[in-house]
C-alpha cells in the first residue's frame, strides 16, 4: 500500500534518511519504531507529501503521493507537534476539513462527541495538550483515511482517552481495512495493536517484518550449563548458574542447537517488543549502558 | 464533488477571506480617513487633484500594506509546525499559491472599490476620476504585492522576508548614495541623474511624481488624462504616470510568477531559516553589507565632513558580520572562513575603486562623436536650457567638453570660473550628463562665449 524505496535526504550537511526502504501492506497497522533522531518523523513527512527526498519514490499503491491531493485526500495525517489555525474553533475547523476532504463524515463527527467531549466553540489554542490531541483525531478519523498515519498519537492522553483512540483505530482497520502506520516510543503499547513493525535507525530501516515473524526469529533462552556452539547471541547475562542469552533463530533452530549438548535445564521464552528493539539496536551501538555517576 | 486537481482550492480562499477580515477592515478604514482628510485639502482646488495627491500618500500605504498581506497569506511558510500540517493536506502548491494571490487582490480591490463608490458623490460630475484613482491605486498595489509574495519565497521568516523585501525596494537609493558620494568624487564632470535611480524606487518615484490627470486652469471641464500641457491646452501625451503604473504592475505579476516557481520548488523544512533559497544568501549578504555601509554613513554624515568614511567603513564590517549572523543564526561568525570571504569583499570592492580612480573603462574621459549627438541641452550662466540641434554647435560644444576634459578646472585655479552643464541627447537614445568648470581667459571659455544664449 505505502512503499518508501531508496529513500534519500539530508539536511545541509545532515544525512537524516540514508538509502531508507519501507513497505507498509494494505491493512496493516505497522509500528515504526526506533531511537530518538533516527529519522522517523522525516520518513512520516516525506510518507504524507510534505518533504520531497533528494532521491528515491515514496508511493501509494504505485503512484507517487508528493503534489498529488488525490492520494492526499485518503491520508489522514496527525504529526507529534499539532497546529491548528490560531483563532479557530472545534466546528471552523470542521468546515474546513469538511470542504477539504470529500469524504469527511458529519454524523460520525457529531457521533464522536460523545467520545471526546470537547467544547464545540471557543479557541482550540486555548486547549489542553491532550485535549488538542483529540481534537486531531476527532477531526482526522471524521475523514474516513484509507490510510491513517500517526506521530505519537497518544502522547498525552489518558490512559482511558488512551484506550478509547485505540479501539477507534482498530475498530476502522476492521470495518474498513483502514492501513494504519504509527510511529511511537510506547513499544508496549504498539506490541498490542501492531502487526507489522519496522526499526529505524540513523536513517536506515534495521529490520522490517510482521511482529510474529519477529517474535518468532528471537527468542530469549534460559539456560544451565555450557552454551552450545552455532548459536546467534545478541546479548548473554548470568546469574548464579542460570544464563540467559538472547539469541537470533526460531525455536526449532534453537532447539536443534540446544539437543547435542543435553543442557540441564533450557527454556526458551518470546522477546517482548521492547526486548528486540533493546537488543537489535545493541547491535549498531544503541545498547543501555551501565553508568555509574 | 469537488475537483481534484485544479489550480484553485475553495477552502484555502475561504479561509483566507474569514481569517484576515480584521486586516482588511482596518485598511478600509485607514483609506476612507486618508481620502477624507485628502478631500477637505482639495476642497479649494479642483476636485479632480484628488487624484494626484492621494495617490502620493497611498503609494506609502501600498508598501506597507501589500508587504503585510503578503505575509499574513504566506506565513504558514515561516512555522514548520503549519507549514507541515497543511502541505500534508490534500492541496497541490499551485492551487494553495493562486487561492492565497487571489485573495490578496481582494484585500485591495474590495475596500478600494468602496472608497471610490464613496468618492463619487464628491466628485460631481467628475465621477469618473474615481474610477481612474481606482485603477492606480490597484496598479500600484499589484507591483507591492508580488514583491512581497516574492520576498516570503526567497526566505524563511518574518524578520528576513521585511529585511529583503526593504532591500528590493530601496537597494536603487544606497547605491545612488555610493555613486554620488563615493564613486562621482573620483570622475570630475561626470553627473548622474537622480530620477534614473528613483524609477528603480517605486515607492520613492510615486511618492513625487503624480503625472496621473492635468486639468485646465482656463477651461475649468477640461481635463487630460495623464500629462498636459496646461499652458498651451496641448495634449502631450499619455503621462509617465500611468506608464509607470502599467510597467509596475507588470513587474508585479512578473514577481509572482517567479514566485510561483520558488514556491513549487521550495524545501518546506526551510521554515524559520533566514533564506529560504540558498543560494541567494551570497547576494542577500552583499547587499545588506552595502545597505548597513551607507546607512551608518549617512548617519556619520551629521558628525561633519570626512567623518563618514569612517563610518562606511564600520557600517561594512558591521553590516557583514550581522548579515552572516542572520543567515548562520548564530552569534559565532568570527571565523576564519568568514574574514576570508570579508576580504574577498574588500578587494572587490577596492578594486572597483581603483578602476573608478584610473578611468579604466573611458568614463570620465569619454567625449562624444558630434555625429552621434541629436541634440545638446546646454546650460550656463548665460544660457539657460538652450537646445542646440545645429551640427556647428554641436561641434563646438564637444570641442569645449574636450577642453575641459583635458585641461579639467577643479575652481582652485583662483581665477574666476563658470559652470557649463552639458546634456547630450545621443541619437541612440542615450542621454550623458556632464558638468565642468571653465576658468575665465580660456580657449573653451571664449568658445562657449559665441554658442547661442536662447532658444532660436
Amino acid at each position: 500500500m505505502l512503499e518508501m524505496k531508496n529513500v534519500t535526504k539530508t539536511f545541509g550537511t545532515f544525512k537524516a534518511l540514508d538509502d531508507l526502504s519501507m513497505h507498509v501492506p494494505r491493512g496493516a497497522v505497522y509500528g515504526l519504531v526506533g531511537p530518538n533522531g533516527a529519522g522517523k518523523s522525516t520518513a512520516i513527512r516525506h510518507l504524507t507529501g510534505v518533504y520531497r527526498p533528494d532521491c528515491g519514490q515514496i508511493t501509494m499503491e504505485g503512484v507517487a503521493i508528493y503534489e498529488n491531493p488525490i492520494l492526499k485526500s485518503r491520508m489522514g495525517y496527525i504529526p507529534d507537534d499539532i497546529f491548528f489555525f490560531p483563532s479557530a474553533s472545534l466546528e471552523e475547523m470542521r468546515r474546513f476539513y469538511r470542504s477539504m476532504y470529500p469524504k469527511f463524515d458529519d454524523k460520525l463527527f457529531e457521533e464522536l462527541y460523545d467520545i471526546f467531549k470537547l467544547p464545540k466553540k471557543g479557541q482550540m489554542r486555548r486547549f489542553s495538550k491532550g485535549m488538542q490531541k483529540q481534537a486531531a483525531f476527532h477531526l482526522t478519523i471524521c475523514t474516513r483515511p484509507d490510510v491513517l498515519i500517526l506521530d505519537e498519537p497518544v502522547d498525552g492522553l489518558d490512559p482511558v482517552m488512551r484506550r478509547q483512540v485505540w479501539n477507534l483505530i482498530l475498530s476502522d482497520v476492521a470495518q474498513r481495512q483502514t492501513t494504519v502506520l504509527i510511529s511511537s516510543h510506547n513499544l508496549r503499547e504498539l506490541e498490542d495493536i501492531c502487526d507489522h513493525v519496522g526499526i529505524m535507525d540513523s536513517g536506515k530501516m534495521l529490520l522490517e517484518r510482521s511482529l510474529a515473524d519477529m517474535q518468532g526469529n528471537m527468542l530469549k533462552l534460559q539456560m544451565v550449563g555450557d552454551v552450545p556452539q552455532g548459536l546467534d547471541i545478541l546479548h548473554e547475562s548470568q546469574s548464579g548458574r542460570l544464563k540467559t542469552l538472547v539469541v537470533r533463530g526460531n525455536a526449532q533452530e534453537v532447539e536443534a542447537r540446544l539437543q547435542p549438548v543435553k543442557l540441564t535445564y533450557y527454556d526458551l521464552l518470546p522477546l517482548s517488543l521492547e526486548e528486540i528493539f533493546i537488543y537489535e539496536l545493541g547491535g549498531v551501538n544503541y545498547e543501555v549502558k551501565n553508568i555509574v555517576l | 464533488m469537488k475537483s481534484r486537481i485544479s489550480c484553485f482550492d475553495t477552502a484555502t480562499f475561504k479561509k483566507d477571506i474569514t481569517r484576515f477580515v480584521p486586516l482588511w477592515a482596518l485598511y478600509a478604514v485607514g483609506l476612507l480617513l486618508i481620502m477624507l482628510s485628502t478631500i477637505s485639502g482639495t476642497l479649494w482646488t479642483h476636485p479632480v487633484r484628488l487624484l494626484d495627491i492621494s495617490l502620493e500618500a497611498l503609494s506609502l500605504a501600498n508598501l506597507l500594506y501589500g508587504a503585510l498581506c503578503a505575509q499574513l497569506l504566506f506565513g504558514e511558510l515561516f512555522n514548520s509546525r503549519l507549514c507541515n500540517a497543511l502541505h500534508a493536506m490534500p492541496v497541490t502548491r499551485s492551487a494553495r499559491f493562486v487561492s492565497h494571490i487571489c485573495a490578496g487582490l481582494l484585500f485591495a480591490l474590495v475596500p478600494n472599490l468602496l472608497v471610490s463608490a464613496l468618492m463619487m458623490p464628491y466628485l460631481g460630475q467628475f465621477w469618473y476620476i474615481a474610477l481612474l484613482w481606482l485603477g492606480a491605486i490597484c496598479l500600484q498595489y499589484v507591483f507591492f504585492f508580488g514583491v512581497g509574495v516574492l520576498s516570503v519565497m526567497c526566505t524563511g521568516s518574518r524578520f528576513a522576508m521585511v529585511v529583503v523585501y526593504a532591500i528590493i525596494n530601496f537597494l536603487s537609493l544606497v547605491v545612488y548614495w555610493f555613486v554620488e558620494v563615493i564613486f562621482l568624487p573620483m570622475m570630475p564632470g561626470v553627473l548622474v541623474d537622480e530620477n534614473t535611480f528613483l524609477l528603480f524606487c517605486p515607492v520613492s518615484y510615486l511618492v513625487s511624481n503624480s503625472d496621473y490627470i492635468q486639468f485646465s486652469y482656463t477651461t475649468p471641464d477640461r481635463y487630460y488624462i495623464g500629462g498636459g500641457n496646461y499652458l498651451n491646452e496641448k495634449f502631450v501625451g499619455f503621462g509617465e504616470g500611468w506608464i509607470y503604473l502599467f510597467i509596475l504592475a507588470a513587474i508585479g505579476i512578473a514577481a509572482l510568477a517567479g514566485a510561483l516557481l520558488l514556491y513549487r520548488r521550495r524545501k518546506l523544512e526551510s521554515a524559520g531559516d533566514f533564506m529560504a533559497v540558498k543560494w541567494l544568501s551570497p547576494i542577500f549578504l552583499v547587499l545588506y553589507t552595502l545597505c548597513a555601509g551607507a546607512f551608518l554613513s549617512i548617519f556619520g554624515e551629521l558628525f561633519g565632513n570626512g567623518q563618514y568614511v569612517v563610518f562606511l567603513i564600520a557600517g561594512l564590517i558591521i553590516g557583514f558580520f550581522t548579515g552572516r549572523m542572520l543567515l548562520e543564526r548564530t552569534i559565532r561568525v568570527f571565523r576564519k572562513k568568514n574574514f576570508l570571504q570579508l576580504g574577498i569583499l574588500t578587494a572587490v570592492m577596492l578594486l572597483s575603486l581603483w578602476v573608478v580612480h584610473t578611468d579604466l573603462l573611458g568614463i570620465v574621459s569619454y567625449v562624444p562623436d558630434p555625429q552621434d549627438v541629436a541634440y545638446v541641452v546646454y546650460d550656463s550662466r548665460d544660457a539657460y536650457d538652450v537646445k542646440l540641434t545645429s551640427a556647428d554647435d554641436i561641434e563646438k560644444v564637444c570641442e569645449i567638453h574636450q577642453m575641459a576634459v583635458d585641461d579639467y578646472c577643479d575652481r582652485t585655479c583662483g581665477r574666476a570660473h563658470y559652470y557649463c552643464n552639458l546634456e547630450y541627447h545621443m541619437k541612440d537614445g542615450r542621454v550623458i550628463l556632464r558638468r565642468y568648470y571653465l576658468c575665465s581667459g580660456t580657449t573653451a571659455h571664449w568658445l562657449a562665449e559665441t554658442l547661442p544664449k536662447k532658444q532660436n
